[in-house]
């Protein structure tokens, strides 16, 4: 919702209105950071163009690969055919899967360093964040390979800037990662079977997006942005790599692709939020608030998210003027996942409410693109464009949300005509393109029309028709799902927003909890947790123990006063060491019985599990991660949950061993009653299965006969298939999130 | 005869450098506008110590020894000239982004407002 109260951004004061957009709307220091040369540029409509043009480019890097993203998956392929078999190897002979690729050309060329900086979202406060399994191995196997993670981000914010840059003579920058469910074609095909990652099913909603590639001057300062990053991340410093003489003819330029213009300059516009030492820069913000302005016949928007603020401000005030530009805005149906849906498309709906009634001149368009075949899917519409008439056009990583607007990293291209018929050709022609494939036309038809008609919404009007097509985009919040959504500040925050304002927001001060009840349950917990342990030992449940069960010294210990607090002890030092968990639990029940084996083992557990847990808290995460090593990566990413669930989840998966599990959960920011409580809940199918499978190996050893192998194979039985029983349903969950994955 | 408030330059090199300085005698001022590319540039030998990311806004204001600053970029060398043709005395220098130089001529001291009395000054002894 547009917020009367809310401090204005200049809009372009100095900017005089000639009328023929020559004064210009790019002004470094202003609305973006810096404008540089490029010597050609284009275009990459959809994934599989983006992917095919980055491995060409890749092959030819000689010294640096920079790869900045929101994800990355080393098993995702870049090259894809229709039909079976998938290969291993393209026809270059190089791999298709992007780990391997990246590594075989580490091996093939000693000069090359590749540098990856991965957003780590494990300090990240993000509820329902999409969690997918990554195997990081790939990253850490070769000395060149320079794998990080940037957690420098305020709390909620994320890395959001997508910049792959090679030897800083080319650059990508757009909206698309390297990662799984990104690749399609601009068909869009329903079914396409190409269209599957991994073992994953096929991924049933068609994806579009956009990248530019740039090659020249500002490819070089897309390296010096991307250094920059890398180095507030890591606090390590890059060099500009030595520019290859270009006279050798090695040329990162994708030799398949015809550049969009040659010769333009290009700008370069930031969003980076306030955290620590770094100040906030909002240039995303403010040239779109300066190219909005400046319009005079049409706005064509391509966006995932429409709920910033401040830009749907701009566009009501161009709206209510009577001699303003059209709009027309391409978005998909909805977005993806339940959450969003029910947070992100109730605020987009408001705002679409606000340009409605600002459009009383009628030339307000909101649109979805529609393929026939899809059924219950939409196009998800993941593209973050903006093109002002045939002047201006930018495309980056940042959405028209208000997060991106100040919270996360953004990073987007930009350049304009200032009257130059040749940059306005090439502006033209992309609208068109894009126009093209959402109509199923071609971009010959799009510019006779749109010549014919002179207005970009009479043309859209005059070909939309069967098939491929552009449909009114249907609002769909009730007034009872928009009544459950807080207001944009906590849903889609352009700054940081503290717990303060969290529980300020959602909770009501008479309802709010006494901090001290909180503390209470903490320490009722760790009370609990000492109490049970103190309880089998001083209680009359020690006559539980089943002293025949126990041979030599294994009786003897159980009988021993101590024995209890010494069991403890030892879950507590083998979490210390590392030593693993099934292990103890096992000896445990040997020793103890089911019973108590079982009592001991998960006090055990859950007391070494809290002093892990305290120790990584202490340390901190940049010392865990370097104990945690590649299983940290994929522990991060379910972690990030940081719910009970998950925590849940954590326990009942074989992610990592159970002491990195504590260590990152105490070094992450997960409250340690979740920890403790998920921690008992998860723990106990698994030791229950080795108790039971304990207990039954001791029947049998002590007593061989059929009805105690029979019983041993039994327990076996139903701890293998209740455990694949569990792992196929984490997997359908995981497909699940997998597909209404988004950023 | 009045001047002209301000007359306006793109930078057209060695053009600018030996036009300048000739119409600051028309204008009380004189305002280069630079390349946009060069902003990046400005602000690093104005900021050498800035952090990364940081916002790159240039505003800077000083004498002719501004243009020593700015003649020490690459392509910008011919800054070194334009200065050499200013007066050493009464000529202020502002550097701006989006990048331009903007030389003002000050007035002729009789033209001054009284500043009134400064810090050491006999009235304050």
């Amino acid at each position: 919702m547009i917020k009367p109260d809310m401090p204005s951004i200049p809009v372009a004061p100095h900017m005089p209105d000639t009328g023929d957009g020559s004064a210009g709307v790019l002004k470094p220091g202003r609305n973006c950071w810096r404008i540089e040369h490029a010597e050609r540029l284009a275009f990459l409509v959809d994934g599989a163009d983006f992917f095919r043009a980055f491995r060409a480019t890749a092959r030819h890097a000689r010294h640096s690969l920079l790869i900045i993203g929101w994800d990355i998956d080393s098993r995702v392929d870049l090259l894809r055919r229709q039909g079976p078999p998938r290969r291993e190897k393209a026809a270059d002979g190089l791999p298709l899967a992007l780990g391997d690729f990246l590594n075989s050309l580490l091996k093939r060329n000693r000069q090359l360093h590749i540098h990856i900086l991965d957003w780590d979202f494990t300090v990240m406060f993000a509820p329902d964040r999409e969690w997918m399994p990554l195997y990081k191995e790939q990253w850490i196997t070769h000395p060149r390979l320079h794998f990080r993670l940037d957690d420098q981000h305020p709390v909620g914010g994320c890395h959001h800037q997508k910049v792959i840059v090679a030897d800083d003579r080319v650059a990508f920058v757009g909206g698309l990662d390297l990662t799984r469910g990104r690749w399609d074609t601009a068909a869009h095909l329903p079914r396409d079977p190409r269209r599957k990652d991994l073992e994953g099913d096929q991924v049933p909603q068609p994806y579009h997006d956009i990248q530019m590639i740039v090659e020249g001057p500002v490819a070089a300062a897309a390296g010096d942005l991307a250094r920059d990053r890398w180095r507030l991340a890591t606090g390590e410093i890059l060099s500009s790599p030595s520019l290859p003489d270009v006279s050798t003819g090695s040329d990162p330029w994708p030799e398949f692709l015809m550049p969009d213009l040659e010769d333009a300059e290009v700008a370069i516009s930031r969003t980076i939020p306030l955290y620590g030492n770094q100040k906030e820069v909002r240039e995303v913000e403010q040239l779109l608030i300066d190219a909005i302005a400046t319009a005079r016949k049409a706005i064509y928007i391509e966006a995932q998210y429409f709920t910033a603020n401040r830009i749907g401000e701009a566009l009501a005030k161009r709206l209510e003027e009577p001699d303003g530009p059209e709009m027309v805005l391409v978005l998909p149906e909805r977005t993806d996942g339940w959450l969003s849906q029910n947070t992100m498309d109730v605020l987009r709906e408001r705002l679409f409410e606000q340009l409605i009634a600002a459009d009383r001149h009628h030339r307000l368009r909101l649109y979805r693109p529609c393929i026939p075949g899809l059924g219950e899917q939409c196009v998800n519409v993941h593209s973050k464009i903006i093109v002002i008439d045939d002047e201006l056009v930018r495309v980056g990583s940042a959405n028209l949300n208000n997060r991106s607007m100040g919270l996360d990293t953004e990073c987007d291209l930009a350049f304009e005509a200032r009257g130059d018929p040749r940059i306005r050709g090439a502006i033209g022609a992309f609208r068109s393109r894009l126009l093209a494939e959402h109509l199923g036309a071609g971009a010959v038809e799009i510019e006779a029309r749109l010549a014919s008609e002179g207005s970009l919404i009479r043309a859209i009007d005059a070909i939309n028709g069967g098939g491929r097509c552009l449909l009114p985009l249907a609002f769909r919040v009730t007034p009872e799902m928009d009544a459950l959504v807080p207001s944009g500040e906590l849903v889609d925050p352009d700054h940081a927003v503290s717990a303060g304002q969290i529980v300020e927001e959602v909770i009501p001060a008479e309802h709010r909890e006494p901090v001290r009840r909180h503390l209470f349950l903490t320490f009722a917990i760790l009370a609990a947790i000492v109490a049970l342990a103190a309880a089998w030992h001083w209680s009359p449940l020690r006559k539980w123990v089943d002293v025949e069960m126990l041979a030599g010294m294994a009786a003897d210990f159980a009988q021993f006063h101590a024995a209890p607090l010494l069991a403890l002890a030892g879950f507590v030092a083998g979490g210390l060491v590392a030593f693993p968990l099934t292990v103890l639990i096992m000896v445990c029940i040997l020793l103890f019985g089911p019973w108590l084996g079982f009592l001991y083992s998960l006090s055990g557990a859950l007391l070494s599990a809290s002093i892990t847990y305290g120790i990584g808290h202490f340390m901190g995460r940049d010392v865990v991660r370097k104990l945690a090593g590649s299983k940290l990566t994929e522990l991060n990413r379910r972690l990030a949950r940081r719910g009970l669930i998950t925590v849940i989840l954590v326990r009942l998966l074989p992610v990592a061993p159970f002491t990195i599990v504590n260590l990152v959960a105490g070094a992450s920011r997960i409250r340690f009653h979740d920890f403790v409580i998920g921690s008992a809940i998860g723990l106990i199918p698994g030791t229950v299965g080795i108790s039971l499978f304990a207990d039954r190996l001791a029947a049998a050893i002590r007593k061989p006969d059929i009805l105690t192998f029979a019983l041993l194979v039994a327990v076996i039985a139903a701890i293998i298939a209740a455990s694949f029983a569990f792992w196929r349903w984490e997997q359908r969950q995981r497909n699940d999130r997998l597909r209404a994955q988004t950023d | 005869m009045d001047k002209e408030p301000l007359i306006e330059l793109p930078w057209h090199g060695q053009e600018t450098i030996a036009r300048a300085p000739r119409l600051l005698d028309q204008a009380r001022q004189v305002k280069i506008t630079l390349p946009a590319n060069y902003n990046h540039s400005l602000f690093s030998v104005f900021h050498p110590g800035a952090p990364p990311g940081h916002p790159e806004v240039v505003d800077i204001s000083g004498g002719r020894e501004l243009l020593a600053t700015v003649a020490s970029i690459k392509g910008l060398e011919g800054i070194a000239r334009l200065a050499d043709g200013l007066p050493a005395k009464g000529v202020m220098v502002q550097v701006v982004s989006p990048p331009a130089i903007t030389m003002t001529l000050e007035p002729p001291s009789a033209e001054l407002p009284n500043p009134g009395p400064s810090p050491g000054s006999d009235d304050q002894a």
